[in-house]
């Protein structure tokens, strides 16, 4: 039977760095072969190009859900946006600087806050305000929103679209739910 | 109390180190919701979240920016996030989001999913360039331990816009 986990030093990577190493089923935890780590703590950058995120798991910080209702007219029947949340700029800061975190967000659908839509927006539009389709959602994450809070914004779509003549059907005002992630992985490194 | 970590013979899912989330117990022969489970096929682990700038002279295929990094040796794959302006006078610096000065607020810094209008039947100048009828592909290669990244961006109207590509990538997941 092979050793699967490692806390400690490892015998024979390069370094023989300390952490902890968890192999795949059936693959020796003591090997060198990276494609057989399940989890491994000494993952670096060598490359250089790139700031390293050094194999960390994504850390969720906060999660949560708001609601929305779409309307039966107006504006906001076809699509209609929310601050969904805000969190403090201080929440992650490395130090020196804030930094943008990576946050991620799901929709329920239309009469149904059981089922979680992922589908990324678009809309196709007959005139600059009326569209005849209206489909999935948009979310936007401005880390540094005001002097001292990150915010996070959603647009949901109503999903639906017009008959063959342009006409639009009723559009559902029951709630909506938002659902966010925020986690501590964060950007490394720019090409500018 | 539920028993939240185990190192060693799991009764279901054999030898490995396993640790379950508040409340559930990790001997449990449930192993949708563990936190770590060595049994699974691989346990994604980020490498890097890198934030690429692109203009009008990356239009096109060939003119795309590319990055290299260390892929550990095995297969990544990546998403994307993106950044377009949001006024016709601005520029990447006003909407990067790598870092932010604290105490300095920088409304514009922002990115998300990608999607937009449409085209086809825009006739009341909603259509001008802003940046949103731009589309990118993300190419993964790798060469024993060095990955490389390209990020192409093409746009059927000749968009002229700064435009940010925010790329993560993750060690093997299966």
């Amino acid at each position: 039977m092979a050793n699967r986990v490692l806390i400690g030093r490892h015998p024979n990577i390069s370094g023989n760095p300390y952490g902890l190493y968890v192999s795949k089923p059936s693959q020796d935890v003591t090997g060198t072969t990276n494609s057989n780590f399940l989890f491994r703590s000494n993952i670096t950058e060598g490359i250089g190009t790139v700031g390293s995120l050094n194999g960390q798991s994504l850390t969720v910080k906060y999660q949560g859900s708001t609601d929305i209702n779409l309307e039966s007219s107006g504006a906001n029947q076809r699509q209609k946006s929310t601050t969904v949340v805000t969190w403090n700029r201080s929440d992650f800061n490395d130090g020196t600087n804030d930094r943008c975190p990576l946050v991620l967000v799901q929709t329920s659908i239309v009469d149904d806050t059981t089922k979680q839509n992922c589908m990324g927006y678009f809309w196709f539009k007959n005139t600059s305000t009326d569209y005849l389709t209206a489909q999935g959602f948009h979310f936007e994450v401005f880390p540094y929103k005001t002097t001292t809070l990150g915010a996070l914004y959603c647009t949901v779509n109503a999903e639906l679209y017009a008959n063959e003549y342009g006409v639009w059907p009723g559009t559902s005002t029951a709630t909506r739910k938002i659902y966010y992630a925020i986690c501590d992985a964060h950007i490394g490194s720019q090409t500018t | 109390m539920a028993n939240r970590v185990l190192i060693g013979n799991h009764p279901t899912h054999g030898y490995g180190l396993y640790v379950s989330p508040t409340g559930q117990n990790v001997l449990s022969s449930d192993n949708d919701y563990l936190l770590i489970d060595s049994d699974a096929v691989s346990h994604g682990q980020l490498l890097c979240w890198h934030e690429v700038y692109t203009d009008s002279g990356n239009n096109g295929s060939g003119n795309g920016v590319s990055f290299t990094y260390s892929s550990q040796g095995v297969r990544n794959f990546a998403f994307s996030f993106s950044s377009q302006l949001l006024s016709s006078s601005g520029v990447a610096a006003n909407i990067n989001c790598y870092a932010g000065t604290p105490g300095t607020a920088r409304p514009n810094a922002h990115y998300g999913l990608f999607g937009g209008i449409l085209g086809g039947l825009s006739s009341g100048g909603y259509d001008t360039d802003a940046g949103n009828d731009i589309y990118y592909t993300v190419k993964l290669t790798n060469s024993g331990t060095t990955g490389t990244c390209l990020v192409e961006r093409f746009t059927p109207s000749g968009s002229v816009k700064d435009y940010l590509v925010n790329i993560l990538i993750f060690s093997e997941v299966a």
